[in-house]
Parts: structure tokens; C-alpha cells; sequence
């Protein structure tokens, strides 16, 4: 007995130590983490490999009867990348998905540049009011664009009912206007430019004009100054906004499938989705794939460009005085025409879809013609086959609900993640475990949204042991807005933490203060403006996201988008319309409330060394 | 609590932050860990928090294993009793000074009328009282820092650790914060252990100092032996005061110190083997003589840098330059030729190579 014991105290010490170094609170954490990411984000990526692999049961179909469901094949690959196919299924639709992310990308960067240069760098007239009225396509829903051009261009002459431009003027579009790749660059180009304007206007305040003015003093013209000292500087922030409107651009739905499914105007996205709905999911998920595959070569190309050029960020900082370029008797002007611009792409859609959710018939645009009924009707036969108003469709009210929650839940769940991601990284710098984290959070940033979408669908679809057959339940919907907003949290979450000075926390542990106790006294405090920040961010993109959920809804459970979207598909205008006004209005008071809760609960957050 | 630190030794990948460090710490002692960024003091007082793991060694409170590599033993910050106050001071900005210092408390199941009074008697002693309801940002820095010293003294450690504490205050209030912290450990008799690099902080405040460099202790001594008899050519060098004067000299065979072209003085100091040796003097050692006096040796003088009741010359002599100190003031112009003459039993001699004293 007494031999043993030295052992034994030995063992309950090495077991005390290994306990103490690797189930400290940051390893727990860590290891969570991981499982947490592996089941959101490598999980399904490795579901729709799989997937696209393997004979599936609707297969039978194209292949005859004797095939072995679940056995390995290449059938699918072989099907959409090398057969009489391939051209209709995926090159068409992937030449069009990059003419419109090239188209949206000029339209992006030249609109947002010169209006961020009006804003920040000019005496322009209307500043105020220009800045606001910018950002405000961003805020509607991006097919809010689509429906209202439709509402403006459509005509009798490509088989649709009247749009205004035709009731007002008797002047038919032609079809290339109406549907097809101008419209979507266009709509899409007005729903992206205020990313290009914030992340530019940012990048111009930054900028130290004292370098600016050396050029000057060295005797270089305007042009030179802006294209040799200006431009250079500023690329990080144009790249950054070349990126996101391309990434953005390739994976949307809803205005591809708006302005082009009725030409039948495939691009990526739309063909995915059409894929799917046909029984050819595992086709869609290898178009899926080739689309991440092009969403991976836009971001490294960013990447490589970045990284050389990455020591100019260090230019920016603290931006010296701004230099303001007077314009003279051009400033009155110049600031009417760029308002009277915002308020015809941002205030007048909504507008008109307003004035159309109020029109008893399509097409009749007299003031006759209006009515409440798609709002507050019963439903009048021979109108939108008898469809009763949105406010009396039950569905729709759960819909509602459906997308409030989403968003708000989705929003606190993924601020959390992102608060413990950053607090990992911001604390145990260098650790290989945390470097994966940090890396495999960043994933579904270069996974447009329809293709992630097509994942979750592919993993949780079928039912297995550790994915339920979740397919039509909240659960699925929340585990795909968190997977997919992730990114975003944890960058956001990084930078909170990065703030918070680790002596903070050392100083509470110096006093026996528990992990628990130190998060919820200490850190959270300090960092919860950026979580709230972040819960409302993800909110917003929530409610007005349609690609990702398009293909995981069912009638069992629906969201505001989609159902929008679906009384787009079969045609009910003005009930579609009433229901994206109805959305925008739900998004701003929801945001409002949080904000006003913010408020009123406000602690004092002061200034965190 | 003494403290005993056996061969602690912390690596950052290839680089050893300390290096094989044994100590003790005594109980009630004001202890100071001094030298330049990054010779691992810091890293030293964080390890006896308890917020750094080292990579081996053992560190012993009142002969309790708190670390040990061998044993596998590391006990947890917040089991050490102990305080640390931080160069930043860490005060927590959302919570008032009032909840900054209770917090530990409450943890420590103190509530109430308890809690209060307990907030209050650390406010107190910090010479803080009334200010439980302001917000860090609302205090100057001098005030920050009586709040997280109060932070910590709350709880009653029975050891405090100070990590370069005053090297965020200006001059002044630099003077008064010494002088607080000097009652402080009167008054309540902990165990300080003191990281600076500051030296006159070191040589007012402690009452044992340890000079370290590249992670290693050079010596470990009360302040007055420091100072008088520094053990290497570096803590000479780190406690002079402004400035220490190095010679490159030789002992001939008769034991005369002579510097080749400049000087040759028969010191009564120590009987060294001949050869080369660095001599370092203070520049209080130094006699200014305005006439020739037997051992004296003759000067031009540079510059005066007299300011106020101090008298700093320097002086040359070829390519030899001396910072003198002299305690009655004497007149000189530049240019002018005084004759200097070293107190013998404060001349310290070095090894030429190793920078290690040189004893006789």
C-alpha cells in the first residue's frame, strides 16, 4: 500500500495539472468554438462535396433505374461540367453572373467615389441630406429596386400588365429594358452604391491631405495629384469595395430572378435555384461549388493585391484638415442634381410601390383605381385570384414574427460568437487552435449566399446523426443566418476585444474573481455597444435576406422575403408590393426600438484603455 | 509572506526572458526588481502572480509550493493572496471607483455596511475618501493609480506587486507617490515586491534591490551596497546617478593605477594583480582642486553644469572625460585647469573582459 501511494499522489497531481493547463475557462472556450464552426461551416461544406458525389434517390430519373442510391459517381460533375448541357446549365448563366458583378462593380465605385468625393471633399450644397438619402438603398431590401422598375417600365409589349411609363406616356420599353442583364446591373447597382460610398468617403477622411498638398507645393497638376498621390492611397478602400460588390452581386437572388426569370435570363444564382426546385439538387450544388470556387479567386486576387499594398493603410489615421475643392456657382447645382439623383433611385421606389400596393387593377394608374383592399381587403374575386389583403393573410403575420425573431436571435446568437471569438483571439495570441477559429469563422464570407443556402440544404435536408432532418423548422433557418453572418460577427467581436486591454481582466483574476464573473462584470460591459451594434447589423440583414433562405423555406415556415418573393412569383403585384413596404417598415421600427431600448437601459460606457 | 524563487526560468520561443532566477523575497520586505525594458522583470512579478507559466523552477510563498514544474503544481492567480497594481492601472472604466474596489471584496463574501466601510478605510489610505462615486475617467492619473493601489489593498493581500507603478506620472507627483508608497508599507507591513527601471525609485523605496539584466540577477543587495559596492560593470553603470565615469586603466607592478597619456595615481585602493582593468568612479568620488595637490591630476575644464546647489563640471584631459561633483562650489571658467583627485576606497575596478568585480 504504501508503495503505491508516492504513485498514486503523483497521478492525482499530474491529473490536478493537466487539469489546470488544458481545462483552464480559454481552452473550454476554444474547444466549443471549434465544435460550434465544424458543424456550421465545415460540416455542410464537406455535405455538399459529398453530395455532388454520390447517386441520390430523384436520380433515377436521368440514369435509369439501376442505379445504387449513395454510391459514388461523377454522373453530376460530368453532367453540368462536360455534356450538351453544360453550355445552357452553366456557362451562360456563370458569362452572365460576371457581366452583371463587372457591371455593378463600375456602377458601385463610380457612383459611390463621386459622391463620397462631393461629400467629403467639395462645398457642396445639401450635405446633409445627400449623406442620409445614400445610404438608403442599402437599407430596402434589394429587390425593392427590381419590383419598383417593373412597376415603372413594364408594358403590354413583352406580355405584361401596364407600368406607369406606358400609362403616362403610352411608351413602350423595349424588352432589353424591361428584363434581362441591364436592369438586374442597373437595380443591382443602385441597391450596392452606398457600400461604395461609405467604405470611399471613409477612406477620404482618413486621408491626410497634408500629402496631398506636398504634391501640390511641388508644382503637380490636379490630375496628377489625384492620380499618382491620391488614387494610390485610397486603392485598399477601392479593392475593398470592388470585392464586396462582386462577392454581393454573384450570390443574390432576388433581382436576378425578378427582372430575368420572366426572359428566362438565367444567371447563377436563379439557375441554382431552378435546379433545385426540378429535382436536380445535386446539380445545383456542383454549380453551387464552381460559384464559391470564382467567390474564392475574387477574394485571393484581393488578397495578393491587399497584401502589397498594405503598408498604405498606415498613411490613413489621423487625417489632417480636410481640403475642400470650392465649386463656385456649381454648388447649388451640383447638390440639387445629385439629391434630385438619390431621390429618384432611393425615395421614388419606394414610393411607387406605395402608390401600387394601392391600385385595385395593375396597370391603371388613376386615382380611381385606388384602394386598401391588398392591404386591409378580403379578397375580391377576379383580383389576384381572390387573395385577401397582406394584413388579413394569418400567414403572413407569422411570417412576420418568423423574420422578427430570426433576426433578433439570429443577431444576439452570432454577437455572442463573436464576442467569445474575438475575446480568444484578442487573448491567446499565437495559439495554432485559436488561429483555426479565427480562420474557419472567416469561411462563409467567400460563400455567396445562395450557394450556402444549397449547402444547408444538402446537409440537413436528408437527416443523419448529428444533422437532423431539419429542413422546414426555425432551427435551420437560425443555424444558416448564424453560419452565414458569422464573418461579420467575428470580425466585429475581434475588434471589440482587440480594445480591451488584457490587464482588465488579469487585475479581476489577480482577485479571485471567476472566467464567468470576469466575462459577465468585466468584458461584456465594456464591449456590448459593439455587440448590440452587431445584433442590429446581422437584424437588418436579416430580415431583408432572400437568397440564402429562398431555397430552405417551406410552407410550414416562412419568412417576410419570401413570401414577398412568392406573391412576385405568381404574380400578385400589389400584394407583393404592399408586403416589401410592410417589410421596410417593420425593419426601421424594430431598429428603432432596439436603438430606443439602448438608450434607456444605457450604462455608462465610458472610454476603454 | 516570504517568497522564494528557485531557478525560474520563462522562455518566449528562442527567446529566455529569465533566465535560472533564484531569490528570496523577505517577509515585510520592500523588495525591487530593477533594470532596463526587457531584462524579464516584468515577466518575473508575473510570474509570482500567477499570470505567466514558466517553463521551470519553483516559486515558494511562506514555503507553500504556488508553482512548481516538477510537482505540477500552479496555483491560480487569485489563490496567491496577493495584489498587483499594473503600469496601466487597469482600473475597470465602466464601474464607478466605489465598484471597482468592491468587487474584490464581494467576491471575498464581504456585503453591506461591511462592504462600505471596507471601501472606505482603503479610499483612506490612499488619501482617496469621498471619491466612490466618480468614474475612472474622471480622475487624474495620479488619483487612478491611489485607486487601483486600493483596488488591491482592499483584500488584504499579503503580498503586493507593483509593476512600474509612478513611470506614468510626471516628475512631481512622481516625488509625493514615493513618499505615499513608502508609508504605505510602513503602515501595513506587506510584503512589496517592485518592478521600475528608474533607479532613484529603486534607491529610495527599497529596502533590497535586485539588478537584473537579459534575465539574470547580477546582484542582490540592500540599496546602499548597490550603490556603493555595485558586483558588475552594468549595475555600476544602471545606478549611477547621473552618470558613471569609466576609465580604461593599468596596475603596473608597484600597484600604481595609470591611464596611459593622462594620468598616473598611486590609489590607496585595493592590491590588484597588474594588468587592464575598467575603473569606474561616481562623480561624487571625485575632489576638484583649483591648485596641483600631491595625486592630483590635471584637468581642463569643459563645461560647468552647475544647477543650483549642485556643482557638475566636466573635464577633459585628452581623450579622457569626467562628470564631476563637487560639494562646495567652486569657480571656474571654461578652458580653465583644475586638478581631480579620486577618494580611494570608492573606486571600483572591473575585469576588462568579463565586466565582473574585481576584488583584491
Amino acid at each position: 500500500m504504501d508503495r503505491e501511494r508516492p504513485v498514486a499522489l503523483a497521478a492525482v497531481r499530474a491529473a490536478r495539472w493537466a487539469g489546470r493547463r488544458f481545462v483552464s475557462p480559454q481552452s473550454l472556450l476554444a474547444a466549443l468554438l471549434l465544435v460550434v464552426l465544424a458543424y456550421l461551416v465545415v460540416a455542410p461544406l464537406f455535405a455538399v462535396v459529398t453530395t455532388s458525389l454520390t447517386w441520390q434517390s430523384g436520380d433515377t430519373r436521368f440514369a435509369g433505374p439501376d442505379i445504387e442510391v449513395g454510391r459514388f459517381t461523377l454522373f453530376h460533375w460530368q453532367r453540368v461540367l462536360n455534356s450538351e448541357l453544360t453550355r445552357n446549365l452553366i456557362v451562360l448563366p456563370m458569362a452572365r453572373t460576371l457581366t452583371v458583378a463587372l457591371g455593378v462593380m463600375v456602377i458601385v465605385t463610380v457612383v459611390g467615389g463621386a459622391l463620397a468625393w462631393l461629400v467629403v471633399r467639395t462645398d457642396v450644397a445639401f450635405k446633409g441630406s445627400i449623406a442620409t438619402l445614400a445610404v438608403l438603398p442599402y437599407v430596402l431590401p434589394s429587390w425593392t429596386i427590381a419590383l419598383a422598375w417593373l412597376t415603372l417600365f413594364r408594358n403590354q409589349g413583352v406580355g405584361a400588365p401596364r407600368g406607369f411609363l406606358e400609362y403616362a406616356l403610352g411608351w413602350q420599353a423595349p424588352e432589353w429594358l424591361v428584363y434581362g442583364g441591364v436592369p438586374i446591373i442597373i437595380a443591382l447597382g443602385i441597391h450596392y452604391f452606398p457600400f461604395g460610398y461609405l467604405f470611399l468617403s471613409g477612406a477620404l477622411k482618413n486621408l491626410n491631405t497634408e500629402l496631398e498638398e506636398s504634391a501640390d507645393v511641388l508644382g503637380l497638376s490636379s490630375w496628377q495629384t489625384l492620380t499618382r498621390i491620391t488614387f494610390p492611397i485610397i486603392m485598399p478602400a477601392i479593392l475593398s469595395v470592388l470585392l464586396l460588390a462582386f462577392a454581393r452581386s454573384i450570390g443574390t437572388f432576388g433581382t436576378p430572378a425578378i427582372l430575368g426569370l420572366p426572359a428566362r435570363y438565367y444567371v447563377v444564382a436563379t439557375q441554382i435555384y431552378s435546379l433545385n426546385l426540378t429535382g436536380r439538387a445535386s446539380q445545383a450544388y456542383v454549380v453551387a461549388l464552381a460559384l464559391m470556387a470564382i467567390a474564392a479567386v475574387g477574394l485571393y486576387i484581393n488578397f495578393k493585391v491587399l497584401g502589397t499594398r498594405k503598408s498604405f493603410e498606415l498613411v490613413s489615421g489621423k487625417g489632417g484638415r480636410s481640403r475642400i475643392v470650392a465649386l463656385g456657382r456649381w454648388r447649388v447645382a451640383a447638390g440639387a442634381a445629385v439629391l434630385l439623383f438619390l431621390v429618384a433611385v432611393a425615395l421614388f421606389p419606394l414610393l411607387l410601390l406605395v402608390w401600387s400596393s394601392l391600385m385595385a387593377h395593375q396597370g391603371d394608374y388613376s386615382l380611381g383605381n385606388l384602394s386598401l383592399r391588398h392591404w386591409i381587403g378580403a379578397g375580391t374575386p377576379g383580383i389576384n385570384d381572390g387573395e385577401p389583403g397582406v394584413l388579413r393573410n394569418p400567414l403572413n403575420l407569422t411570417a412576420m414574427w418568423n423574420s422578427i425573431r430570426l433576426g433578433l436571435l439570429g443577431g444576439a446568437v452570432c454577437g455572442i460568437l463573436g464576442l467569445l471569438i474575438g475575446y480568444l483571439v484578442a487573448r491567446v495570441r499565437g495559439s495554432l487552435v485559436v488561429r483555426l477559429i479565427e480562420q474557419v469563422s472567416f469561411v462563409p464570407m467567400l460563400i455567396p449566399s445562395i450557394a450556402f443556402g444549397a449547402i444547408y440544404l444538402s446537409l440537413f435536408a436528408r437527416g443523419g446523426l448529428l444533422a437532423p432532418a431539419l429542413y422546414g423548422t426555425f432551427a435551420l433557418l437560425l443555424l444558416v443566418t448564424v453560419g452565414k453572418q458569422l464573418p461579420y460577427a467575428a470580425r466585429a467581436g475581434i475588434s471589440a476585444q482587440m480594445q480591451v486591454s488584457k490587464e482588465l481582466e488579469e487585475a479581476a483574476s489577480v482577485l479571485c474573481i471567476p472566467w464567468h464573473m470576469r466575462f459577465a462584470r468585466i468584458l461584456f460591459p465594456l464591449t456590448r455597444p459593439a455587440f448590440l451594434a452587431g445584433t442590429l447589423i446581422v437584424f437588418i440583414t436579416t430580415m431583408r435576406e432572400l437568397s440564402l433562405y429562398i431555397m430552405l423555406v417551406t410552407p410550414r415556415i416562412r419568412l417576410m422575403a419570401t413570401q414577398a418573393f412568392w406573391y412576385t412569383e405568381v404574380g400578385f403585384r400589389q400584394l407583393a408590393d404592399a408586403f416589401t413596404v410592410m417589410l421596410v417598415v417593420v425593419i426601421l421600427v424594430v431598429t428603432g426600438l432596439v436603438n430606443l431600448l439602448n438608450r434607456l437601459s444605457g450604462g455608462r460606457v465610458r472610454s476603454v484603455s | 509572506m516570504r517568497i522564494e524563487v528557485r531557478n525560474l526560468t520563462k522562455r518566449w520561443g528562442s527567446v529566455t526572458a529569465v533566465d535560472d532566477v533564484t531569490l528570496e523575497f523577505d517577509s515585510g520586505g520592500f523588495t525591487t526588481l530593477l533594470g532596463p525594458s526587457g531584462c524579464g522583470k516584468t515577466t518575473m512579478l508575473r510570474m509570482i502572480a500567477g499570470l505567466e507559466e514558466a517553463n521551470a523552477g519553483e516559486i515558494r510563498m511562506d514555503d507553500r509550493p504556488v508553482f512548481s514544474s516538477a510537482e505540477m503544481i500552479n496555483v491560480p492567480p487569485g489563490r496567491r493572496s496577493l495584489g498587483l497594481v499594473f503600469q496601466s492601472y487597469a482600473l475597470w472604466p465602466h464601474m464607478t471607483v466605489f465598484q471597482n474596489i468592491a468587487l474584490g471584496l464581494a467576491r471575498r463574501g464581504v456585503r453591506g455596511s461591511d462592504l462600505a466601510r471596507r471601501v472606505r478605510e482603503a479610499l483612506e489610505r490612499v488619501r482617496l475618501h469621498g471619491m466612490e462615486g466618480r468614474y475612472p475617467s474622471e480622475l487624474s492619473g495620479g488619483q487612478q493609480q491611489r485607486v487601483a493601489i486600493a483596488r488591491m489593498i482592499a483584500v488584504e493581500p499579503a503580498v503586493l506587486l507593483l509593476d512600474e507603478p509612478l513611470s506614468n506620472l510626471d516628475a512631481k507627483l512622481r516625488l509625493e507617490m514615493r513618499a505615499e508608497l513608502k508609508r504605505l508599507h510602513h503602515d501595513l507591513g506587506m510584503t512589496v515586491v517592485y518592478v521600475t527601471h528608474d533607479q532613484i525609485e529603486a534607491l529610495t523605496l527599497s529596502t533590497k534591490i535586485a539588478v537584473m539584466d537579459h534575465g539574470r540577477v547580477l546582484q542582490y543587495d540592500e540599496p546602499d551596497v548597490v550603490y556603493r559596492s555595485p558586483a558588475t560593470r552594468f549595475v555600476a553603470e544602471f545606478t549611477a546617478n547621473p552618470v558613471m565615469n569609466f576609465l580604461d586603466v593599468e596596475v603596473t607592478q608597484q600597484g600604481t593605477v595609470t591611464m596611459p597619456g593622462a594620468f598616473a595615481l598611486t590609489a590607496d585602493g585595493p592590491a590588484l594583480r597588474p594588468g587592464r582593468y575598467l575603473l569606474a568612479v561616481r562623480p561624487e568620488d571625485c575632489r576638484v582642486f583649483e591648485n596641483a595637490m600631491p595625486g592630483a591630476v590635471p584637468f581642463r575644464v569643459y563645461a560647468d553644469l552647475s544647477a543650483g546647489p549642485d556643482q557638475f563640471l566636466q573635464v577633459r584631459s585628452g581623450d579622457v572625460q569626467l562628470t564631476v561633483r563637487t560639494e562646495r562650489r567652486v569657480r571656474v571658467s571654461s578652458d580653465q585647469e583644475v586638478h581631480i583627485s579620486f577618494v580611494g576606497e570608492h573606486l571600483h575596478f572591473f575585469d576588462a573582459g568579463t565586466g565582473e568585480k574585481v576584488t583584491r
